[in-house]
């Protein structure tokens, strides 16, 4: 999913990795990594460039506890194609949630490298501010209120009344089951 | 010990030749002839015999690690024997160390560095070979590294060979990772696990140190240098220790390693670890992961202890097919029409583990499975928690688990079957048992089955296990399926009494041989 803001693509940023993709070798042992660690991407590494379904998957992944394995899945999707805006927002959040200011600033610093004219500069100083009141670039910003929400739950961002249908129904079978 | 009796013990086997014997005797002519006035001379002879023992046992090693669960009686007696090896370097090692120079300056450096860095081999060995622990191993550790501190070597930098291939070290960086060795080889990791998790820790050993304070904020691990019955061991928020290790050196190494398969490259780049599969090497950093979050997290509340009789006899499946097959007969998605007469149609013709050739049926990932005779197995209850089941049994019945099988067990006769993974194997102390430690996933699983959604007249199905958790958005429930299944990423519908639900499968919560644990993605409801 490419981003019409996107700045040309010879940038030296955080995920530039395409000396070792060149390698096969290395590109098969990734590939196998990746597959193992993430078995519902393991068919197919353009599966990591499909941004609806790497974002869907990491709030999940939030849902369950797990947001370092959260976390990794969008660096490793980055790191296959670099201009997924919404995965660089989506990690620029949860550094600023960890209180993370080392890693919100060099995110911060390659997602706009990356997209230099991206509506969403405002917000990140303003992010980068509350995050370090004492950096002086950002002493005109105020606090985001509310922060932006893009890296909310999936339990937070979905429909919910399919799953809760669901779980009911298996709560209720499993009544029935431990009852007899 | 007699290590003579030793060899002739490890009977019957054709793994033990002439070339082992006449090891063993080349160890004890060593033990011997070490100078006991000249400890450099003694050390470089310990080195000596250390780096022709890896070279001679290298392939026998790298082929018992690579063996898995098929491992025939002359493995076990090789795998002994190289314990009882490491465990007699160990000991003339600590000899050498121990060796009292006229002055401070006469002392070598290599010889606690060496000592400790051998004992640390001797754990892992004696942990690999289903041995139990040395009571007198972690005293040893204790002592040589006082004595290093009191003879101010313990943080001076070594070049030290392991298997070749040379690392950086230090009489303390060597004495953490022994005792690293000692509290991760307590049964959590496989063999090939361990020895990956090994090679990680040594090579990243110039980074481990030991401080007098802890680091506020850091999962820390405490330990007693002068305490021989502590290791070591998490502490409590107030508790204290006289040295303590942060792990976030460890965490940061272990976030270098996985940035390291990103840009696939396998760290540290030498060791039997490169020649395992990629799925192993990820075990051990799920393995990382959890054990510095729950040193991190020690505070947390442990999961209440649940009244069920210790020492009762319990009823144990293993693999996914077997389960599905035969312990969820009656907890069906739909309602029970089944009596309890049909549990007793399994075909049953004697109690024990399942044999290898069930095993690889039952966790197969053909989906097919072979009718054997040996489905279940009777193994006794020592422990029950919410979170957990601890099952004691003897080694034939252990040796045909491992870490991550699935596992269904029946705690209460008529009472639903408990689902859950195995996580930990160790030997007991007291008699030739085995103790294995389950995470339960689902307290009633339920068994489905699950069809196809497709525009097809003829729907494929297929066999899933339902599990439920607690949180109420659902998003939390997840099915099990084997991967041959999994592998064709089908949306799949379940009919329940409430309602019939197509779902899509989600993240992998849980996965082991031939089988995953996926989150359920509802996306029709009805």
């Amino acid at each position: 999913m490419h981003d019409q803001t996107a700045s040309a693509p010879n940038e030296k940023h955080l995920f530039d990795i395409s000396e070792n993709i060149k390698n096969a070798d290395a590109r098969r042992l990734r590939e196998r990594y990746v597959a193992s660690r993430f078995p519902q991407f393991a068919d197919n590494t353009s599966q990591l460039r499909n941004t609806v379904e790497i974002l869907h998957t990491a709030r999940h992944l939030l849902d369950d506890g797990r947001p370092n394995l959260a976390e990794e899945l969008l660096y490793i999707a980055l790191q296959e194609e670099p201009y997924q805006r919404e995965a660089w927002l989506f990690l620029i959040e949860l550094a600023f949630l960890n209180n993370d200011a080392a890693r919100f600033d060099l995110l911060a610093n390659d997602f706009r490298k990356i997209f230099p004219n991206g509506e969403e500069q405002y917000v990140i100083e303003a992010m980068a501010h509350d995050l370090n009141p004492h950096d002086l670039r950002y002493r005109y910003m105020n606090s985001p209120t509310p922060l932006p929400n893009w890296s909310s739950h999936a339990s937070q961002a979905r429909d919910q009344s399919s799953q809760r249908r669901y779980h009911q129904a298996l709560i209720n079978a499993i009544n029935r089951h431990s009852a007899n | 010990m007699d290590l003579n009796f030793q060899l002739e013990s490890a009977t019957p086997t054709d793994r033990l030749t002439r070339s082992h014997r006449n090891l063993a005797d080349a160890h004890i002519d060593l033990h011997q002839a070490i100078d006991r006035s000249n400890q450099p001379r003694s050390t470089k002879m310990i080195t000596r015999a250390l780096a022709e023992f890896e070279h001679f046992s290298h392939s026998q090693r790298l082929q018992l690690l690579q063996g898995g669960l098929s491992q025939t009686e002359g493995d076990t007696a090789l795998m002994e024997w190289i314990a009882a090896r490491y465990d007699h370097l160990f000991r003339i090692a600590y000899d050498v160390a121990s060796i009292k120079m006229p002055t401070t300056d006469e002392h070598d450096p290599f010889a606690w560095a060496i000592a400790l860095l051998i004992g640390g081999h001797s754990s892992k060995w004696r942990k690999m070979s289903m041995q139990r622990p040395d009571l007198g191993a972690r005293e040893k550790l204790h002592t040589l590294y006082r004595s290093a501190v009191a003879k101010k070597c313990d943080t001076q930098i070594l070049n030290v060979f392991v298997d070749r291939n040379e690392v950086e070290t230090s009489a303390e960086a060597a004495y953490i990772r022994a005792l690293l060795i000692e509290r991760f080889a307590g049964g959590a990791l496989t063999a090939r696990r361990l020895e990956i998790l090994d090679s990680w820790l040594i090579a990243s050993q110039s980074t481990f140190w030991l401080a007098r304070e802890p680091v506020a904020g850091e999962p820390v691990l405490g330990v007693d240098p002068t305490d021989p019955a502590r290791s070591l061991i998490p502490l409590m928020p107030g508790e204290t220790s006289r040295r303590y290790l942060s792990l976030r050196p460890l965490s940061r190494q272990l976030q270098r390693i996985i940035d390291g398969f990103h840009r696939g490259t396998i760290f540290p780049g030498w060791g039997m670890g490169l020649l395992f599969r990629v799925e192993e090497h990820i075990a051990v950093i799920d393995f990382l992961e959890r054990e510095i979050h729950l040193v991190g997290n020690l505070a947390a509340p442990k999961s209440k202890r649940i009244n069920a009789a210790r020492g009762e006899v319990v009823t144990m499946f293993a693999g996914f097919n077997d389960i599905y097959a035969h312990a969820l007969i009656m907890q069906t998605t739909s309602p029970p029409i089944g009596t309890a007469a049909s549990i007793e149609q399994i075909k049953l013709n004697g109690y024990g583990a399942p044999s290898l050739e069930a095993l690889v049926s039952a966790n197969s990932d053909t989906g097919n499975f072979v009718i054997t005779e040996r489905i279940r197995s009777l193994v006794t209850l020592v422990d029950f928690s919410e979170a957990g089941i601890g099952l004691e049994m003897t080694g034939e019945d252990a040796a045909m688990l491992d870490i991550d099988h699935l596992v269904a067990i029946q705690i209460h006769p008529n009472r639903p079957r408990v689902i859950g993974i195995v996580v930990r194997k160790a030997n007991l102390h007291h008699h030739a048992k085995t103790l294995v430690g389950i995470r339960i996933l689902a307290r009633v699983p339920l068994r489905a089955t699950l069809e196809h959604v497709s525009e097809a007249l003829v729907r494929p199905t297929i066999k899933g296990i339902l599990i439920c958790d607690s949180p109420e958005h659902g998003f939390g429930d997840s099915v099990i399926l084997n991967d041959v299944a999994f592998k064709l990423n089908p949306t799949l519908s379940v009919s329940m009494a409430d309602g019939l639900f197509h779902f899509r499968l989600g993240r992998v919560r849980q996965q082991g041989p031939g089988w995953k644990m996926a989150a359920i993605e509802v996306v029709v409801a009805r």
